[in-house]
């Protein structure tokens, strides 16, 4: 018999659904950009209520798409945290009921340990043990990988995550939010020619909140001098900040191979699209015969098929949730 | 009050307690990088917040908790209302909960929000002086 699971993601600005069929990914769906073509209509960008909007087209749009009938599941999944409570509600109490109508298991899903499985989404997949570094607007962590559901973090950010760095600049320069890809466009017409300062923070934490300040007080100190300033330099305002995060996380990411001694080492997150990081880290995994993996896009930002994925392995260790399960805000009670 | 190091602000949290304890909605005001999410460290580490209290930027709210003098378990709400673009969708992620009960609640550009604020908030506000010094002022 197949295994075939409806996952659901609602943690933060985004709903998403996705179809799995005996681990592989049949559909994958954002209402963002999707759902709306299909069903029109204008919904706020952050709102648990545009979750509300969003759910069932999305729902709908990734059974349709994958092929499969809503009596053909064989379980559903959902995000139970950490995530904006009131997102996190609406899909937690959607997945509730319909694993209730169907009289089908319930799954749920750590939104950080998705982000490390989304490698298992496609091919090539890192052997265990591994080391990914998580990167994204929220979050900024280094992942021990012993096995897909055994986990540990060997670092973190202590302030700002990495892909806030990159919009918070933006802002600091007066691009659109949010402004990590911008920056990425921008920083390929400029060089490196400003330096920041690497921030000393002990073992493989991270700290972005100092970076932020710093360009901060250098943009002040130069536009007292020259109004212009930013217009005059922002592709290399941008290439310099660019290259100076990059820098911090490979900096400790190479720390943390050498701790473990690991050569298999992967990125994932919403950050891990920028082109910099890419290529640096596959220089950085030349020189020191790392085997390195980067997922598709789609498994990058918040989406379902990386719940999917986890439920995927929780369904063949049989580890179920019951029906009296909450959602939960914090990391820690997962 | 001049604040030139984290250790200065470290000594600022008691007096912040004492004026602040009965509103316990505390509006940030500063640009960025002024120190608003730092100034919330350090009132978690005071208070007894065991977990790392991060910005809370892109989650919109983050939720902690520590043991009080009575040994239950409160909560601390640290917001940052930047990503919102109008005060429905600050309503919309259930704003009004947070500000209508006994927990500290902390929220980072508080502007947007300004219509419902409590009555009784305290405001701080952080201003940039030259090297790298802050001005910190509890209204």
């Amino acid at each position: 018999m197949n295994t075939i699971i409806l996952a659901i993601e609602s943690s933060c600005d985004d709903t998403s659904a996705s179809i799995i069929k005996d681990g592989e990914i049949l559909s994958n769906c954002t209402a963002t950009q999707d759902a709306h073509k299909a069903y029109g209509g204008v919904v706020p960008e952050v709102a648990s209520r545009a979750h509300q909007v969003n759910i069932i087209p999305v729902v709908n749009l990734a059974l349709q798409k994958a092929g499969i009938a809503k009596t053909d599941l064989s379980a559903v999944a959902f995000t139970r945290g950490p995530g904006l409570i009131g997102s996190l509600l609406v899909g937690v109490s959607f997945a509730k009921s319909f694993a209730l109508s169907l009289d089908i298991p319930l799954i749920e899903v750590h939104h950080m340990q998705a982000h490390v499985m989304a490698h298992f989404a496609e091919d090539p997949k890192p052997n265990f043990p591994f080391l990914c570094l998580t990167v994204s607007g929220g979050h900024t962590q280094i992942v021990l990988v012993k096995a897909p559901l055994e986990m540990e973090i060997l670092g973190e950010t202590i302030d700002d995550a990495a892909g806030e760095a990159f919009d918070k600049t933006g802002k600091l320069l007066g691009l659109d939010y949010p402004a990590g890809p911008i920056i990425d466009k921008l920083a390929k017409e400029g060089k490196a020619v400003f330096d920041f300062p690497e921030p000393k923070i002990p073992e493989l934490n991270f700290s972005f909140s100092g970076l932020k300040t710093s360009i901060l007080y250098f943009l002040k100190r130069n536009l007292k001098e020259d109004p212009d300033f930013i217009k005059t330099n922002l592709v290399d305002i941008c290439a310099s900040v660019q290259t100076r995060i990059v820098s911090i996380l490979m900096n400790k990411l190479e720390l943390a191979a050498k701790q473990t001694g690991l050569k298999e080492i992967a990125i994932a997150g919403g950050v891990s699209a920028n082109s910099e990081l890419r290529k640096t880290l596959q220089e950085k995994g030349k020189e020191l015969g790392w085997t390195t993996y980067i997922p598709h896009i789609q498994y990058c930002t918040d989406n379902a098929g990386m719940i999917a994925v986890v439920a995927h392995y929780k369904f063949l260790k049989g580890q179920f949730t019951t029906q009296d399960v909450i959602p939960t805000a914090r990391y820690e009670e997962i | 009050m001049l604040v030139k190091n984290l250790t200065d602000l470290d000594q600022l949290i008691p007096a912040f307690i004492d004026h602040a304890k009965s509103a316990r909605k505390i509006m940030l005001i500063g640009e960025m990088g002024v120190g608003k999410t730092a100034f919330v460290q350090a009132f978690g580490k005071h208070i007894g917040v065991s977990e790392k209290i991060k910005s809370p930027t892109f989650a919109l709210i983050n939720e902690y908790t520590y043991s009080d003098a009575s040994k239950t378990l409160s909560k601390v709400y640290h917001m940052d209302l930047y990503r919102l673009k109008s005060i429905e969708e600050a309503l919309d992620i259930g704003i009004e909960d947070y500000l209508d009960n006994d927990a500290w609640c902390f929220i980072e550009w508080p502007e947007l929000i300004a219509d419902i604020w409590p009555p009784d908030v305290v405001q701080i506000k952080f201003d940039l002086l030259p090297n790298s010094n802050r001005e910190i002022l509890f209204l």
